[in-house]
This record gives C-alpha cells, sequence and structure tokens, in this order.
C-alpha cells in the first residue's frame, strides 16, 4: 500500500514534471542548439568523436572503420562490401534476428555502406534506445561469426546487386571513368567487385579480412545528437577498449598519380540507352591538402544551382547539355574533380569539348567576386542543411576523421570563406590534365 | 533460515525491480510525451479571406528556413491527350515573372543562398523555398513572385519541353521506372493514377505554352494553396511577409476548375490480372499488388502498418523472406502511397530472370498471409513505423512538407499528430477484418518484366 502510494506520488512528480519542462526542451536556445563535441582516443587508439546536442530527439551511432576497395587486390576484390554486408549475418552472441530486427523494434534504422577508402556501419534511433543501438552495433562490427550457411546466401544477394548495378548505364559510366582517371592506382577497381571474385570469396577470407583491418587504429566511433555522454563513453571502452592494436600496411599505390597519353583520354562506350552521358575529370588534391576548399568552390562556380557557369553556357545559351553538373570527392589520396552532363547523343563529343574549354577557362582567367561568392553562399547553406540532423552532422566527422583529417570538420566554413577568386584559378591550373583529359562517353 | 532469508532477499530485488521497471515505464511514456511535444509546438495556423492557408512552425538555431507551397490539383486533373502539362507548367514557373527573366531569378535567389523549385504530383502541385533564414524576406519576395506573376516566356517553355521529353526518355534506362510506370498502367488502368505525371513523350510534344498558362490559371487559385513555413523565422516576421503577398492574392483571370463528374469504373475485378513484358535489362522486376484504400478512409493506418509488416525495413517479410531465408533478391519491399482517389497495397521485387517463378511464387504466399499477423510482430512494426516517422520528421524541411501535405490532402496539418495516435490504436483484428475486405487472390495485378 505505502509502495502504491510512493509510486502514485513518483510518477505524479515525473508526468507534472514532463509537462513543466516540455516548453524548454521544445524550444531550443536562441543561440542555436548548444553543442559539446570531444574527441577522445582510447588506450588501444580507438578515435571517438562525440557531439552533444541536447535539443535532438534521435541519437546517431556511426562506426568508420578505414579501409575499402584501395586495400583490396585482384584476388579479393569487394571483399570490404561482402564484409559489409555479411556482418549483419550474426555474431558471437547474437543472431541475424537478433540485430537488425531488433534495432528496428526500438524504432531505429540500422545499415551500413562500403567506399573506396572505408566501410560506415550506422544506426539512427530515439534518444532513450541509444545505449541499446550501441551495443549492438559496436557487437556486430566487432564481433561478427559470419555463419557459413549465411555467407552462401548472401554471396547470391551481392551477386544480385552486381546485376542490378550493371543494368544501371550510369553506374557503368562511372567506374569505367575511375578506371580511366586512376589506371594503375587502388581508386581504379570497383567496390562491389565482379561475379567471379565473390563466388570465390569464403568464411576464412572474411575472418582473415576482418582480423586484419578491423583493427583499433583503423576504427573511429561517432556518437551525436542527445545522449548520455558518460555512459556512452563508458560503454565504448567497454565494447572497443579489449581490441588489439593491427598494423596496416602503408598502401604506397594510394598516392600515385598516373601520367596521361592521348591514346587513353578519351573512352566511348556504346551501349543501348536513350542519350548520351558524359563525364570528365582529373586527380586533384588529397584530404591532408588545404586545396579542399578551393576545389569544392570550384566544383560549386562550374556546377551548383541553375546561376553556374556550366548550366549557363552549356544548358541554357548553347542548349548542348540536358543537365549539368560538377563535384569534387574528397579521398585519402588524390580527390577526384568530374563534371557530368547528360545530352542527346549526337551531341555528346561537342558538349565534351565544351566541358574541357570550361575547365580550361577556370584555370587561365579569375572567377568574379559574385560568382564566387555566389558559390560560397550555396556551399555553406548546405553544410548547414548537412549538420541540421544527427546523421548529417557524424556523417561529417566521421568522414574527415576516417580519410586521415578530421580538422576540416572544424575548420571547413572559416576556411571556405578565406578563399579568394586566385585560389580557384590557382588549384585547377594546378591539376588540370590538359589536353588528355580522361573522359568517358556512352551513346547508343 | 538460510532459506527464508534467500526468500526474502529475493521478494525485495522482485520488488525493486517491479518499481524499477515501474520507473522505467513511466520515463518512457515521458520521453513520448516529450517527443511529441517538441514536434508539435508553436504551430499556428490561419486562412485568410481569400481562402489562402498558411501554417507556421519556428524552429531556432538552425540557421535556415523552409516554404512549401501546396496547391490542390495535381496531374489527377489531366485529360488524357494533356498528359503532363502540369508538371511541364511547374517545370516553367520560376523561369520567368513580369518582374524578372529566368537567368535573374537564379542569379538572385542563389546569391541569398536560396533554392526555389516547382514539381507536380498526382494530387498536388508543390513550389518550395529553402533559403539561409538571414535573407528570408529578401527570397520570399522572389518565391512571392513567381508564384504570382509568372510569364511562361516561349523560350523557356521550348527549353523546359526538350528537357521533359529528354526526361522520359531517360526512364526507358532504369529498370525500375519502366516496371513501374507499367504497373501503374495496370493497377490504376480504371483511374487517373495510371498516367506517369511527366507524360509520354506523344502528349508532351503536341503541348502549347497556352495550355500550360490555362493550367496554372485553373489551378494558382488562393484558396486552393497552402503554404507552410517552418525554421528559424518567428511566426510574427512570417505572417507579415506571408500577408504582404498572398492576403489579397487574386490570379488574374482565374478561372474555376470545373471537375468532370468522372465516374469510375468500380465494377469488381473477378480474377487476377497478370502481364509479361520483355526488357532490354539483365536482371529481371517483379510487381504484384492490389486496390487498397485512398487517404480519407478510416483504413489508412491501418493498410500504412500492413505495408510496414510487409515491406518496411530489414524485419519486414519480404526482406526475410526473399534476401535472408533465400538470397533470391538484393532488393524487395512493399509500399502504400498516400492518395485522394484510390491506392494499392504494392510489392517488388528485382531478381535474375532464372528466378523469376520462385520469387512470383513467394511474393504471392507473403500477400495471402498478410493477415496472419501475430500481436508482437503488429506492436514491432508499430515502433518501426513510429521511429521512422520520427526520424522523417527530423528537418525542418520535412516537417515544413509534413504540415502543408495533410492539408493539401484534406486532413488537418495536426493530423501529423493524430495518425500516430490511430497507428497506435490498431489491433490484429483490424488488420484482419481490412485485409478481407480489400484482398482476394482475384483482385491481384501482376507484371513481370524479364
Amino acid at each position: 500500500m505505502i509502495l502504491k502510494k510512493k509510486l502514485l506520488y513518483v510518477s505524479f512528480i515525473l508526468v507534472a514534471l514532463s509537462f513543466s519542462i516540455s516548453p524548454t526542451f521544445a524550444n531550443p536556445p536562441d543561440s542555436g542548439p548548444v553543442r559539446q563535441s570531444e574527441n577522445t582516443k582510447l588506450k588501444n587508439g580507438i578515435n571517438v568523436i562525440l557531439d552533444l546536442d541536447p535539443s535532438s530527439l534521435l541519437t546517431a551511432i556511426q562506426i568508420w572503420i578505414s579501409v575499402g576497395s584501395v586495400d583490396e587486390d585482384e584476388t579479393n576484390s569487394g571483399i570490404s562490401h561482402f564484409i559489409e554486408h555479411t556482418i549483419f549475418k550474426g555474431t558471437k552472441t547474437k543472431t541475424q534476428k537478433e540485430i537488425a530486427p531488433e534495432i528496428e523494434k526500438y524504432g531505429g534504422i540500422i545499415n551500413a555502406a562500403t567506399s573506396k577508402d572505408y566501410t560506415f556501419f550506422y544506426t539512427l534511433i530515439t534518444s532513450s534506445n541509444s545505449l541499446k543501438a550501441l551495443e549492438i552495433l559496436s557487437d556486430v562490427v566487432l564481433n561478427p561469426e559470419f555463419p557459413e550457411q549465411e555467407v552462401e546466401k548472401e554471396r547470391q544477394v551481392v551477386i544480385e546487386e552486381i546485376k542490378r548495378k550493371d543494368d544501371n548505364p550510369q553506374s557503368q559510366l562511372f567506374e569505367e571513368f575511375y578506371s580511366q582517371v586512376y589506371r594503375e592506382s587502388p581508386y581504379a577497381s570497383r567496390v562491389i567487385g565482379n561475379e567471379d571474385i565473390i563466388l570465390g570469396l569464403k568464411r576464412v577470407d572474411l575472418l582473415a579480412f576482418h582480423n586484419k583491418f578491423y583493427t583499433s587504429n583503423n576504427i573511429f566511433v561517432v556518437v551525436t545528437g542527445n545522449f548520455d555522454r558518460d555512459k556512452v563513453l563508458e560503454l565504448v571502452e567497454k565494447y572497443f577498449g579489449g581490441l588489439q592494436k593491427g598494423k596496416k600496411p602503408k598502401n604506397k599505390l594510394l598516392m600515385y598519380r598516373p601520367k596521361y597519353k592521348k591514346e587513353h583520354a578519351k573512352k566511348i562506350i556504346k551501349r543501348d540507352v536513350a542519350q548520351g552521358y558524359v563525364i570528365m575529370g582529373f586527380p586533384a588534391a588529397s584530404i591532408n591538402s588545404d586545396e579542399q576548399y578551393s576545389l569544392d568552390l570550384a566544383s560549386y562556380i562550374l556546377g551548383a544551382g541553375r546561376a553556374c557557369r556550366l548550366n549557363k553556357r552549356l544548358v541554357e545559351q548553347s542548349k548542348l547539355a540536358l543537365s549539368v553538373s560538377c563535384s569534387f570527392s574528397s579521398k585519402k589520396g588524390p580527390g577526384l574533380f568530374n563534371v557530368y552532363g547528360v545530352c542527346d547523343p549526337e551531341k555528346a563529343p561537342e558538349l565534351s569539348n565544351r566541358i574541357l574549354l570550361e575547365l580550361l577557362d577556370l584555370s587561365i582567367n579569375l572567377v568574379s567576386e559574385e560568382e564566387l561568392n555566389r558559390a560560397k553562399t550555396l556551399l555553406l547553406r548546405d553544410k548547414l542543411y548537412e549538420r541540421q540532423t544527427p546523421d548529417g552532422r557524424a556523417g561529417e566527422l566521421g568522414f574527415y576523421m576516417v580519410l586521415g583529417n578530421g580538422a576540416i570538420s572544424e575548420d571547413y566554413v572559416s576556411k571556405v570563406k578565406e578563399v579568394k577568386a586566385k585560389d580557384i584559378k590557382k588549384v585547377i591550373s594546378k591539376y588540370l590534365v590538359f589536353p588528355n583529359m580522361p573522359t568517358v562517353i556512352m551513346t547508343p | 533460515m538460510n532459506k527464508n532469508r534467500i526468500q526474502y532477499t529475493a521478494h525485495r530485488i522482485q520488488r525493486k525491480n517491479n518499481l524499477f521497471w515501474f520507473l522505467v515505464f513511466i520515463v518512457a511514456i515521458n520521453y513520448e510525451l516529450l517527443t511529441i511535444n517538441y514536434l508539435y509546438c508553436q504551430i499556428h495556423k490561419e486562412q485568410f479571406e481569400n481562402g489562402f492557408v498558411f501554417i507556421h512552425q519556428e524552429k531556432t538555431g538552425v540557421g535556415l528556413a523552409s516554404v512549401n507551397l501546396f496547391i490542390k490539383g495535381g496531374a489527377v486533373n489531366e485529360k488524357n491527350e494533356e498528359a503532363g502539362v502540369t508538371s511541364l507548367m511547374t517545370q516553367v514557373l520560376p523561369r520567368g515573372t513580369i518582374n524578372r527573366n529566368s537567368e535573374k531569378i537564379a542569379e538572385e535567389s542563389e546569391s541569398l543562398g536560396a533554392t526555389i523549385s516547382a514539381s507536380c504530383a498526382n494530387d498536388y502541385i508543390e513550389v518550395s523555398l529553402m533559403v539561409l533564414s538571414e535573407n528570408f524576406d529578401s527570397a520570399f519576395e522572389i518565391f512571392a513572385d513567381i508564384v504570382n506573376n509568372p510569364t511562361f516566356p516561349e523560350e523557356e517553355f521550348e527549353k523546359e519541353k526538350v528537357k521533359t521529353i529528354a526526361g522520359i526518355k531517360s526512364k526507358m534506362d532504369h529498370i525500375f521506372e519502366v516496371a513501374y510506370d507499367k504497373f501503374n498502367e495496370l493497377i490504376f488502368k480504371k483511374y487517373p493514377y495510371h498516367i506517369p505525371v511527366s507524360g509520354y513523350e506523344a502528349t508532351v510534344s503536341s503541348l502549347t505554352v497556352v495550355q500550360i498558362s490555362d493550367i496554372y490559371r485553373k489551378n494558382f487559385r488562393p484558396e486552393n494553396m497552402i503554404l507552410s513555413i517552418n525554421g528559424d523565422i518567428n511566426y510574427e516576421r512570417a505572417k507579415k511577409i506571408v500577408e504582404k503577398y498572398f492576403k489579397n492574392v487574386k490570379i488574374i483571370g482565374a478561372e474555376e476548375v470545373v471537375s468532370e463528374n468522372i465516374s469510375y469504373n468500380k465494377k469488381l475485378q473477378t480474377k487476377p490480372i497478370r502481364e509479361i513484358h520483355p526488357s532490354k535489362f539483365q536482371q529481371a522486376y517483379i510487381f504484384i499488388g492490389f486496390l487498397a484504400p485512398d487517404i480519407s478512409k478510416q483504413e489508412y493506418a491501418i493498410f500504412k502498418l500492413i505495408n510496414t509488416i510487409i515491406g518496411s525495413g530489414m524485419g519486414s517479410r519480404l526482406f526475410n523472406a526473399l534476401r535472408e531465408e533465400s538470397g533470391l533478391v538484393y532488393e524487395s519491399s512493399s509500399f502504400y502511397p498516400s492518395r485522394k482517389i484510390i491506392s494499392g497495397l504494392i510489392m517488388y521485387a528485382g531478381t535474375s530472370k532464372e528466378n523469376i517463378d520462385i520469387v512470383e511464387k513467394k511474393l504471392n504466399e507473403e500477400m495471402n498471409k498478410i493477415s496472419e499477423v501475430s500481436d508482437e510482430e503488429l506492436k514491432n512494426a508499430k515502433e518501426y513505423l513510429k521511429g521512422t516517422y520520427l526520424i522523417d520528421h527530423r528537418t525542418m524541411q520535412r516537417q515544413s512538407w509534413w504540415n502543408g501535405f495533410w492539408e493539401v490532402m484534406d486532413k488537418n496539418y495536426n493530423y501529423d499528430k493524430k495518425y500516430l495516435e490511430e497507428v497506435e490504436q490498431v489491433t490484429v483484428s483490424d488488420i484482419k477484418e481490412v485485409f478481407k475486405k480489400y484482398y482476394s487472390p482475384e483482385k491481384t495485378i501482376t507484371l513481370i518484366l524479364k
């Protein structure tokens, strides 16, 4: 009876408290979300990045592993991606059903992705379930069992994924382009691998690759949004603290820059497609260079929005392209600066020539202050947009950390603001490959 | 003695556990209250005398503002021979006003960090603005100019027409889009939804600038408009600027849309429909579905849960049956779109051509046993649906979108909250009942692209 009274009293206080605090909670401070960011390192070298935003209802947990297709060779091409799939098939203590379906029972999402330089695993969930999600995701990443039977089934799934990718013309275009740009570099190989290699990968291969690369010096744990900071740190220490340091061999080929000869510059693919597709570009600065900011801005000057150079000149004025875009993709090694256009198939060669001239122009002449300011405004707006969500913020922090230059996240806004017109000209002229710029054209 | 002591200790632990779990339960309930309060705080709704509806929700600290203008109508009102006219109109809309040409609109808005775009859906038209909140007033002026004073310049119209036709052709290079368009032709054969929103190459080719101008005048009437703002803009500031541009607006020459009294052939389908189409792709795609209730029906939330159980997430039945257990597919999912006239519960899978038969068989098996739901499965589906719904509301753009969306679909903006309550109330017997009402094997439609 006394207990009941006590319980009623406690529940009354809690309910009353919730109503009384909800307006404060509902309206975050005017100065913007109060964030507390910290970057700590466990004794074994694992980087833990916490970015606490008490106004958020969600927690994003991301585990970034510094391993991707650049760490593979011709005998195991696609294994990083294959592991990303099979890792969800069970751990030493959990079955497949106790992983993703369990997170979903708590109203969260869980998934993973593999790239050239990294593999990352993520969950996004209501803050009240964040500790449970951290436990599941950590177990998945650190203790996969790769059950033989499950690996066999997942092999078929990955082969279906390869077929699906091959059915997509843009996917083929981009893969051919990577191979054209990076040639002998490990960045040339495809992340998903090919059917023959996937068919030959065994459980023992997956375990060996996992043991080699999922080591403390390769792992970055990022937690953002709203969470119990002390508890999260305690659990990260508990789950990751015992992990042995590994020795990741230095990949000397990462920084390799091919020489481009005329006979290799252009590749034309004939395929049953309705439009013409053009992609061209060159390797540029690596993640450790401060030229990242100028390259990002150059890509916005050329290809972001309707008032960008390429849209105005190639779509609106000359009507050579139906659409055109530009991007700079940061990498541990040379990042990729590229322009992509869709056009009437007959206009593809002319479009490719005009893109080349536009890039040349950017390397010779200064952009106007107006163009530069427009690009800065749009780029910084997009950065604000990305940082609006816990997963966007975690993605930014993890991405730059895993590539090896975590300071970029902190400095990004101020460094972008500092870029001048001459920096754009300088960086493009430094990296532009002219006239033998790697180009891939796909037409019917 | 020891035994008694042990029992006593155990009893106390049990009581402590009870207390602990009770407190956890209370905290969980309170967390949910906080969550819901957070999402729905400070929403204002006003309707001006001209019928224009304005909804505002403030979100401080983000440095951005989002505006979504919904206009009732959409592709659903198009005549067959004008398929794609509304979509084309939305593409030309931001390409010229009485005050600005296309280039000036792009230059001015982007220098403010603003993106203004327009699009067409089956049941509505949408014009949206995303901008740095510090530049909100200037960007909103351009946005209002586009909505109220478009000129549809002939040259811009021709450019957008070429791009639209190219886009229609490009769809032929993507297996999902080819299969989905063909499936829509089948399942919504008797309804306007069978036409792709972007139209057909033949119909778009024949469109004129007069037709798109006419569609604009028919649809862009203040009483058809719902404007939703969310972001770092306080209510007073937002209200002042919205009133300035929309309170007294009357589109010159606006004419009322006379809805043709369309009577749909609701004759019941008495045998399954199954079509096979050849394709140029390596993979095959299979779509299977049946007609399902529109958004106004009380079964709407129940069907959303059914869809979650079948095809949402890695814990769903399709993912389990076709991928986890058999490795037959990379992609298999389901969807139940929110529509005004009629909807469909649709499952699909992409697979190798040699697996078509087995995948089709498994899809049909899953379809047949939809109503065999356990309490636990239903509970899990509710949690997943609510969680992903919250996740989908995590940006101010999406919150703005949802507020306007419910209004344009003839629900109130506060249905965003009520929807979750309806989901919470669904029982296993509700699922059995509605499934029986809408489904039988004879009512299924199957499309195979191989």
